[in-house]
Order: C-alpha cells, then sequence, then structure tokens
C-alpha cells in the first residue's frame, strides 16, 4: 500500500476516489487482483503527476484518465489470452434470496464483460460515474459522437442479454400519465 | 414533430436517460414520447439497463484497503440501498417471495440531514401493509407537521398495487390523507409499471400518484439529499 504524502486535501480527496476508481477497473478488467494493481498504479501516477492538476474540481476525470491509460497500457503489455468474456464471474453464495440477487449481478456482469472494450469503458464511465458525455470523450480521447455510437451499441447488446430477465411481452394498453 | 430515424431516435433516448439534452430537446422528445408508445418502452429499457449495470458494480471497498477506515462512503451507502430495493425488484421479476421485512429506517451520516423529510418505501402487495404505510405516513405528518415535514410513499414491484386503481383497496384513505397533507406525495416506479403493462395487466393510478423513472433512483437521490429511507 502506498503512502500518499500529498496534501491533506488533496490526499483525502484521493482517498475518497479509491472505491469508485476500483469499481471502474473492476468493470472493465473483472478480476479483484488486477483491478487493485491498476488502481495502486493509477494512485502512484496521480501522485507523480500532480502538478499537473490544474483545477481540482476535475480530480475524478483527470483520475479517471490515469486509469484508463494504465488499463490500456495493461491491454498493450500482457495482451491476454483470454478474452473478457471468458473471465468466471465470482462465485455466488449464501441463503436464497441472496443468491437470486448475485445470479443477477453474476449476469450483468458477465454481459457487461462481453461487451468491446471500448463500448464497456463508455458503458460503466456513463453509468457507474455518471459522466457527461463530453468527460467522457476527454478521458477516452475519442470524438464525442463515438461516445455516443459506443453507448448506443453497448446499451443494445446489453438490453438484448438482460431484458428477457423479466416479465415476458403481452398486449399494452394504458398510457402513463405523468414522468418525472 | 417528425419521425425520428433509428439511429438519432436510439441517440435522443439515452441522451434522454443519460439527462444529457438540453431544456428545448427535452420537452421536444418528451412531446414525441407522449405520442409515441414503442419509444417510451425502449426509454423504459434504457433505464433498466442503467439500473442494472449499477447493480451489478456495488461500491465496495477495495479488499485489504487499509486506507480507508472510514467505513462506507456516501455513494457505498447508496449502493446498499439501490440493493436492497432491487432486491424487491427482483421478486417482482422473478420470484414470488412474500417476505416479511422488518419496518427499516436509516438517513445517510454523510450527508446534511434535511429534517423530517421521509421516503417511505413499499415494494409489497399485501394489503395489510398498504394501510400499515399509510398509517406510518400520517404518523410521521401529524407528529412532525410543524416541522415542515414531507414524506414519499414510493412503491415498486408488488408495491405499486398501492396506487394501481385495479388493485388497491386503499383509494378514498389515499385521497383522503392527500387532501389532508399537501406534503404527503405517493410515487411509483415507472419500471415496475412497464413490466405489469407488458404482461398485459391494468396500470391505470390513483389520481393522487406521480410516475418516478426508476423506483431505486428516487430513492438514491431523495437520500443523497439527506433524506431519511424508511422500508415497509
Amino acid at each position: 500500500m502506498i503512502d500518499l504524502c500529498f496534501p491533506p486535501s488533496l490526499k483525502k480527496q484521493l482517498k475518497g476516489q479509491r472505491n469508485n476508481l476500483y469499481r471502474l477497473a473492476m468493470s472493465w478488467c473483472g478480476d479483484r487482483m488486477l483491478a487493485d494493481d491498476l488502481v495502486q498504479e493509477c494512485m502512484v501516477k496521480a501522485w507523480q503527476k500532480r502538478q499537473q492538476l490544474k483545477e481540482r474540481e476535475k480530480l475524478n476525470a483527470w483520475l479517471y484518465r490515469i486509469l484508463y491509460n494504465c488499463w490500456m497500457e495493461y491491454l498493450r503489455r500482457a495482451k491476454p489470452m483470454a478474452e473478457l468474456d471468458e473471465v468466471p464471474a465470482e462465485a455466488a453464495g449464501g441463503p436464497d434470496g441472496m443468491l437470486e440477487r448475485q445470479q443477477l449481478a453474476d449476469r450483468v456482469r458477465q454481459a457487461v464483460a462481453r461487451l468491446p472494450v471500448g463500448q464497456r469503458e463508455v458503458v460503466t464511465l456513463v453509468d457507474l460515474e455518471e459522466l457527461r458525455y463530453a468527460e467522457v470523450a476527454d478521458i477516452l480521447e475519442i470524438p464525442i459522437g463515438t461516445v455516443m455510437s459506443r453507448l448506443n451499441r453497448a446499451r443494445k447488446t446489453l438490453r438484448g442479454e438482460l431484458l428477457h430477465l423479466q416479465a415476458p411481452p403481452a398486449i399494452a394498453e394504458t398510457v402513463l400519465r405523468r414522468v418525472k | 414533430m417528425k419521425k425520428l430515424n433509428t439511429k438519432s431516435r436510439e441517440s435522443l433516448l439515452n441522451a434522454l436517460a443519460d439527462n444529457e439534452l438540453d431544456a428545448k430537446e427535452q420537452e421536444e422528445l418528451l412531446a414525441v414520447l407522449d405520442e409515441d408508445e414503442l419509444l417510451r418502452n425502449e426509454l423504459c429499457d434504457i433505464r433498466r439497463v442503467k439500473d442494472l449495470v449499477k447493480y451489478a458494480y456495488p461500491l465496495d471497498e477495495i479488499p485489504g484497503d487499509q486506507t480507508s477506515g472510514r467505513g462506507h462512503t456516501l455513494l457505498s451507502r447508496a449502493a446498499s440501498v439501490v440493493l436492497l430495493l432491487l432486491s424487491g425488484f427482483i421478486g417482482g421479476w422473478a420470484l414470488s417471495s412474500n417476505d416479511d421485512r422488518q419496518l427499516d429506517a436509516f438517513r445517510l451520516s454523510d450527508v446534511e440531514p434535511d429534517a423530517m423529510k421521509v421516503v417511505l418505501y413499499l415494494g409489497d402487495s399485501d394489503p395489510s401493509k398498504f394501510q400499515e404505510t399509510l398509517a406510518t405516513a400520517e404518523k410521521l405528518l401529524k407528529r412532525y407537521e410543524q416541522n415542515g415535514t414531507e414524506v414519499y410513499v414510493v412503491t415498486s414491484a408488488g408495491g405499486v398495487d398501492l396506487l394501481r386503481t385495479a388493485t388497491t383497496s386503499v383509494a378514498a384513505d389515499i385521497s383522503a390523507l392527500k387532501d389532508r397533507y399537501a406534503s404527503l406525495h405517493f410515487v411509483a416506479c415507472n419500471n415496475t409499471l412497464f413490466n405489469l403493462k407488458k404482461k398485459g395487466k391494468p396500470i391505470q393510478l390513483v389520481e393522487e400518484a406521480e410516475v418516478a423513472p426508476s423506483a431505486v433512483s428516487f430513492v438514491v437521490n431523495h437520500l443523497k439529499k439527506g433524506w431519511t429511507y424508511m422500508a415497509i
């Protein structure tokens, strides 16, 4: 575990982002150890490059960008033999209700893991980190139109894979009155 | 309104779900949605996928992380609420569980509490819980009326039966309560309603009901603002 010697407020902010970074890394690579390594590497790089952070309010996007670069570097370096859709889902356990929930979460994670890397990155940045399209475009260094098209494709695939878990189609009728 | 081609339609719906449209674009698209049931269904699907992705990746602590000693962050707490609510949704989708939930209340400690603001969640179609929900809401409103209390009764899964005209046994009570307390609101989850509609079930709601796109998002957003959460 690195000892972060940042000025106190920045150090606190960085620590506060660790769990978000880890979740994002997990959604990209599907492996706890690797996600942990990526977050560690990201933190080290953030420390080394801290002078480059001009606007503190952009810390999150800046960190996601560093994490993304670490992830890309890993993919280039490792060229993993196994496709990410082969990454095993974590074992489910516990009582029935928990098992059902765990299975649902596993199925979602498997579906996300099967997405092409670019689509997976976009959908997780938008849905998990709730970033604006423009921020995602900055982080991934791609045009905003590409963000939107990747998101469209990712969501279309996920809809096809996940929504069948719910009710079967039947006759439609009443119209909703109000949507907030 | 001109007909949207497939590509722009998908992009627009995604942008709407992600809150990326400006007010004018949003207004135009909502007008189209009003006339087009297929589009509304697509929007529901997109929102459900967003909820599912969030649900699948809760904001856990990093295993073995010694640096985050304060425990749960605001978002991890919120994620636990998502988990709690989704358990209700899953119950609605896949199981027919009739679990007896304990009355549960909490508020995120990481946010500034907003005094006496309560989200009362019902995810069960048991009629006895309808009465319990209304009684709890009234008790809160009565007790804290002077403090400017506000209560949202949020329903999803079986809980929307409280607000469906075809299933509720307490329509008159809802109406009377709403007349008495302006700060009482009833909310149904659009995702649940959509599922019911797919099954061919009637989804006409009592007049006092409002519809939120997703009960999960609704509750989490209010928790982030300091509201107290109670489950019936």
